[in-house]
């Protein structure tokens, strides 16, 4: 959500994302940093933003940005900071200076890094880069940034990134993080970001940015599990607990065996429909 | 905060409002235009006032045109004009 725009940033909670992000980088010019960085500090104080998680995107490492935009929202206490083209250097510097600000300024809550991962070091640094700080609660992958680092061309069927999106979805899941995959930008094609959306959660993401808010709709009914899995998974546990009961280590279901990583699914989709409101 | 040359910060597009600061002639010189001035004249003054106290400027002509702003957004606006005149 572009960081100098008021009618924007006002209608944050209104539109039923799990998180917001609230950018001082690309989307705001040059000459407008300034004041992007002030109206974000007072729009944190000031707007309720109730029932979502509010994350401002700070400028990157190499700008002369960062550290204002840390000065000027720290304060203001938000849920995280996402740093773009994260590498283990900028993580470490910024969250050095986040601690610093947290303590000058007595902040209550402790600020949580989302990281966008959009270069091929990036991408062939991450272990390193995850591990560069305890505050890292999600990886996103920034797909238009990378492809320009590679100076590959970006396509909507987007073979060129499979790689990325692997890597970033099986590093999160490795080190218990959420994977955030990067934006569709073809804002009016539906289908397309249905079907791409699907693929992203095939492979592990546990979420995905939006660039408008008409695509959240859709990838919140991908993302939340169906009735079905729903289902399926409470009657897998409740079996489970059966078997445990009687000494079983492992049982059948419709025919399959069900061991410890079927179980560990099944309670994964029942954790995650409870994230989302459909079972208590 | 000293005024030391024009600014503008802020735009014209819906919810947001445009800030023009010049060094004064001794005082706060103060003008809004705002479709919801009789409704929310006051508050607006009140809003633009205060920011002027806490950033410690006590001489200026401040002209605000408002365009539904909130009072988050005047206040960014109106330190936003202040600090680029003492640039």
């Amino acid at each position: 959500m572009p960081g100098n725009n008021p009618g924007m940033l006002t209608s944050a909670d209104c539109l039923e994302a799990d998180s917001i992000i609230f950018d001082l980088e690309d989307a705001v010019s040059l000459k407008e940093k300034d004041a992007a960085r002030i109206l974000v500090r007072e729009a944190l104080s000031f707007l309720p933003l109730q029932g979502v998680e509010v994350t401002v995107r700070v400028n990157p490492l190499d700008s002369p940005y960062w550290k204002e935009d840390l000065e000027s929202i720290i304060p203001a206490e938000p849920d995280g900071i996402v740093i773009p083209k994260a590498s283990v250097e900028s993580v470490q510097t910024m969250v050095k200076e986040i601690k610093r600000l947290e303590e000058a300024h007595q902040t209550e809550k402790k600020t949580k890094l989302l990281l966008i991962i959009e270069s091929a070091m990036g991408l062939i640094d991450l272990r390193n880069i995850i591990e560069s700080s305890d505050r890292i609660d999600a990886i996103l992958l920034g797909a238009e940034d990378l492809s320009s680092d590679m100076g590959i061309k970006r396509t909507k069927e987007s073979k060129e990134i499979e790689y990325a999106r692997y890597l970033v979805a099986t590093a999160a899941r490795a080190y218990r993080i959420d994977a955030l995959d990067t934006p569709f930008t073809d804002i009016d094609d539906v289908e397309g970001l249905e079907a791409d959306t699907r693929f992203a959660k095939s492979i592990g993401f546990t979420g995905r940015l939006a660039i408008n808010p008409r695509q959240i709709v859709t990838i919140h009914e991908v993302f939340s599990p169906t009735q079905e899995e729903i289902e399926e998974a409470q009657i897998i546990l409740h079996e489970a607990e059966e078997a445990e009961k009687k000494g079983l280590g492992v049982f059948s279901y419709k025919g399959k065996m069900v061991d410890l990583p079927v179980i560990k699914r099944a309670e994964q989709i029942v954790d995650s429909a409870r994230k989302w409101g459909l079972v208590r | 905060m000293e005024i030391r040359k024009q600014a503008i910060a802020g735009t014209l597009q819906s919810n947001d409002c445009q800030v023009r600061i010049v060094p004064g002639e001794g005082g706060i010189d103060l003008s809004i235009e705002s479709s919801v001035m009789e409704t929310f004249g006051k508050q607006i003054e009140n809003t633009i006032r205060e920011t002027l106290v806490r950033l410690g400027v006590e001489d200026c002509r401040i002209l605000v045109e408002d365009r539904g702003a909130l009072d988050y957004t005047i206040r960014a606006r109106v330190e936003t004009a202040v600090r680029r005149a003492y640039e």
